[in-house]
């Protein structure tokens, strides 16, 4: 038995060859987003990142069921959107349905981040006497400009002058009256793409929330920090960071003076002298 | 010497490295080893770099590189099917009839089997190899060529091997290399070549047998010939149209003890045999390796195998290439031998083992100075010829160093120090999503891979469980690390050694025998 004959060796090749030539382009096409629509044009497309970060949620994109997430697999990227506006619905049972209308634009994609909140939460009595009982009593009985007595929580706190900030991670979060802001510690690197306008300008703060009544506490809502909880006369609720289209805002304890602190990364309410543990 | 054409580049033909040059020489030589260190780094810093300050166009290099690693795998898969379908018929022709047409009579073969510190047991079980191999044995000429360093001990082994096989052959003969000769490196290249200038004054000067006559087969301690080894190699010498101008490859199974050896050796162990018989289906790429057949007036006209230099296996044949101006191939006979996959008393010091064994292979690069400086000097190389081995050469052991690395780890980097602006493209997203996939294709030819190399088992011993039958399945999801940790970090270590001018010494793979 001869060796393979050079000639075949050569057609090989040359049917490689020719393979990698009409792959390459349609393959960096592709890759930047280039799609072939109904008439057979080239057009160009955009897409859209979800970042959920749990199983179990539906992600609808212009009302057309996409995906459900599951333990392994909590984000989703569409692509082949043609630029303009899309509609995302992220819905979980039991939970808030979250919402938000965002533009896609040709050959980059759109980051969003929904949070799914519980409609009702595991509200657990904390009783008193132990310990626990004391430290959310001491956490409570802290105005929001004395933190000396606070334990270290996942978010650093820092006063200043008549502002209360915070910071968890690379956001920073500040009352100002009764409205509330968030500036990116990091100037533009890295910054969340929801501080700039679609020319890529950025803003240095953003308006979180603003209430004709007063703002009586806020925090990140825990370990997430796109996310802000606020307490107002109404109750204790998430409201997100980005302000693109809609703001979503939910109520996490939806009873009339309820206040809340983060304490440890575990959310706990305070409700007509009683304190509970709220699991989100 | 007998007579022959002056080579022009014969008076460096033996050169080791840079240091043994003057001059001008001695700086071009000193390039020329320079030149694959440069090539790997600026590749691998470049890519770096690239997906810094341009991601974009890393991105698209990348995505590039996958569908040109994709192809190359499918022409690789298409040379490997096919050599094993050769192997395969190889193995079933039987030689001795196919030489019944043929004068056979006055051949010679003489094998040299080097020992250094490997055990008496396996030296044993390469001379009975040797005794059972067909063919008349009164025409082998075996030399066991130990080395005086290993003192009282290898000359009993010696000994006992004589008093055991010296009546099995032609004549049997045992030398022993000296210690400390000036100007010789310790190694099988040295020790080798002391055996084949005894055995010319021994044997054939003692027993007048004209050197064009022999086929001289330089075995590693380890190897073990199938059956008909000595019959496919005479048929492959009488029938090749010029035998004093070639060498025979045979294809270096890893299978003596396949079975006892860890996971991560045998899958290195089974990548490199699959290597070479995809080059056996390239012969023009091909040079000798390991254990491997020459004509001995070959090897006499070059002066043997170089003594100051790691890899005289691969050397002879870039010897003989530069010493015949470039009218010197390689004929890959596609007839196996079987070596020892590396293996230690423990698994760490098998790993350790492994990664040595192949920088030492990687060290091979070495050759690339040789033979660019000799094209240099030599002008009777034809200048096609010259490109073409200066491109196999270079692109095979830049390949060797950076592929497996861009592939499976710098692949990933423009997502990760691209910045912001990259990282919100479709680009961006599609990247990893393009790679994956490319790569994932292309791993499925790992599905051949283990159908092949199923093939080439020796049967399951007694003891071993249809575990370890499975395991010899799903090794090969192992490739893509053993691609990285035992072929490009020991290539990349080879050439930066050689970069730097740190020349390595010989290193004697570890043929730890598992007692049954």
């Amino acid at each position: 038995m001869k060796p393979l004959s050079k000639l075949k060796r050569s057609i090989f090749l040359a049917l490689l060859v020719f393979i990698f030539a009409v792959t390459l382009p349609v393959l960096l096409f592709y890759s930047t987003g280039y799609r072939l629509d109904g008439e057979y044009k080239l057009v160009q497309t955009g897409g859209l990142f979800i970042g959920i970060g749990e199983s179990g949620a539906s992600v609808y994109v212009d009302d057309k069921f996409l995906k459900k997430t599951s333990r392994f697999d909590q984000n989703t990227f569409v692509q082949n959107l043609l630029p303009g506006v899309h509609s995302i619905r992220v819905e979980k049972e039991d939970h808030h349905t979250w919402k938000k209308e965002l533009d896609v634009l040709p050959k980059k994609v759109t980051e969003s981040y929904p949070f799914l909140i519980s409609k009702e939460p595991k509200v657990v009595l904390i009783e008193e006497g132990g310990r626990l009982f004391e430290e959310i009593r001491i956490a409570f009985a802290t105005s929001t400009a004395d933190t000396s007595l606070l334990e270290a929580s996942p978010a650093t706190e820092d006063i200043f002058g008549d502002s209360f900030v915070k910071q968890l991670g690379n956001m920073i979060i500040w009352q100002d009256g009764n409205a509330l802001y968030a500036r990116w510690a990091k100037g533009l690197d890295n910054i969340p793409l929801y501080f700039c306008n679609l020319e890529g300008l950025c803003q240095e703060r953003l308006s979180v929330f603003a209430s004709q009544i007063a703002l009586r506490h806020f925090d990140f809502y825990p370990g997430n920090n796109r996310v802000v909880l606020v307490a107002t006369g109404t109750g204790v609720f998430a409201v997100e960071i980005d302000n693109r289209s809609n703001k979503n805002f939910i109520p996490v304890y939806d009873e009339r003076g309820a206040l809340f602190r983060v304490h440890k990364g575990e959310l706990y309410v305070k409700d007509r002298g009683s304190f509970y543990h709220v699991a989100l | 010497m007998e007579p022959q054409e002056e080579s022009p580049s014969k008076q460096y033909l033996h050169i080791g490295r840079a240091s043994e040059l003057s001059g001008r020489d001695r700086v071009l030589y000193r390039a020329f080893e320079m030149l694959p260190g440069i090539l790997s780094w600026v590749t691998l810093i470049g890519i770096v770099l690239l997906s810094i300050f341009a991601p974009r166009f890393a991105a698209y290099f990348i995505i590039l590189f996958s569908l040109y690693w994709l192809l190359k795998t499918i022409y690789f898969s298409i040379h490997l099917r096919y050599n094993w379908k050769r192997l395969k018929h190889n193995l079933k022709v039987d030689w001795g009839d196919m030489l019944l047409n043929l004068k056979d009579e006055h051949i010679r073969h003489l094998v040299i089997l080097p020992f250094s510190i490997e055990s008496e047991e396996t030296v044993r079980r390469s001379l009975q190899g040797l005794v059972d191999a067909k063919g008349e044995k009164k025409h082998f000429f075996v030399v066991l060529a130990g080395e005086e360093r290993r003192g009282k001990e290898g000359r009993e082994i010696a000994e006992k091997m004589k008093k055991e096989f010296a009546r099995r052959f032609g004549v049997f003969l045992a030398t022993f290399h000296p210690d400390n000769v000036q100007g010789e490196m310790i190694g099988k290249g040295s020790n080798i070549a002391y055996a084949a200038e005894e055995a010319r004054k021994e044997i054939l000067t003692t027993h007048s047998v004209p050197h064009q006559d022999v086929i001289v087969s330089a075995f590693d301690t380890d190897t073990i010939c199938y059956p008909e080894y000595f019959n496919c190699l005479t048929w492959h010498f009488l029938t090749v149209e010029n035998p004093h101008r070639v060498s025979f490859q045979p294809v270096p199974f890893y299978n003596n003890n396949i079975w006892d050896v860890p996971v991560l050796s045998r899958v290195v162990a089974v990548s490199s045999t699959f290597w070479q018989m995809i080059q056996q289906e390239r012969p023009e790429k091909l040079s000798t390796f390991s254990s491997h057949s020459m004509s001995f007036k070959a090897l006499y006209e070059v002066g043997y195998w170089q003594k100051n230099m790691v890899s005289e296996d691969s050397r002879i044949f870039w010897n003989l290439f530069v010493f015949y101006n470039g009218e010197y191939e390689v004929v890959p006979i596609s007839y196996p031998v079987s070596m020892d996959a590396n293996l230690a008393p423990t698994i760490w010091q098998t790993m350790k083992g492994v990664y040595k064994q192949h920088r030492r292979w990687s060290w091979g690069v070495e050759n690339i100075p040789y033979v660019l400086f000799h094209f240099t000097k030599n002008k009777k190389i034809p200048f096609k010829k010259k490109l073409q081995v200066t491109y196999m050469k270079v692109e095979g052991f830049w390949s060797l160093a950076t592929h497996p690395l861009i592939l499976f780890i710098l692949g990933w980097l423009p997502i990760f120090v691209g910045g912001r602006a990259f990282n919100v493209t479709v680009l961006s997203y599609n990247l990893p999503i393009v790679a994956r996939s490319l790569l994932t294709i292309a791993m499925l030819g790992l599905v051949v891979s283990a159908i092949i190399s199923l093939s080439l088992l020796p049967p399951r011993p007694k003891g071993k469980s249809m575990r370890h039958y499975i395991g010899m399945v799903v090794q090969w999801i192992l490739v893509p690390v053993t691609m990285v940790i035992f072929s490009a970090l020991p290539g990349l270590d080879a050439q930066t050694r050689l970069l730097f001018g740190r020349y390595m010494g010989f290193w004697i793979t570890h043929k730890h025998v598992v007692k049954k």
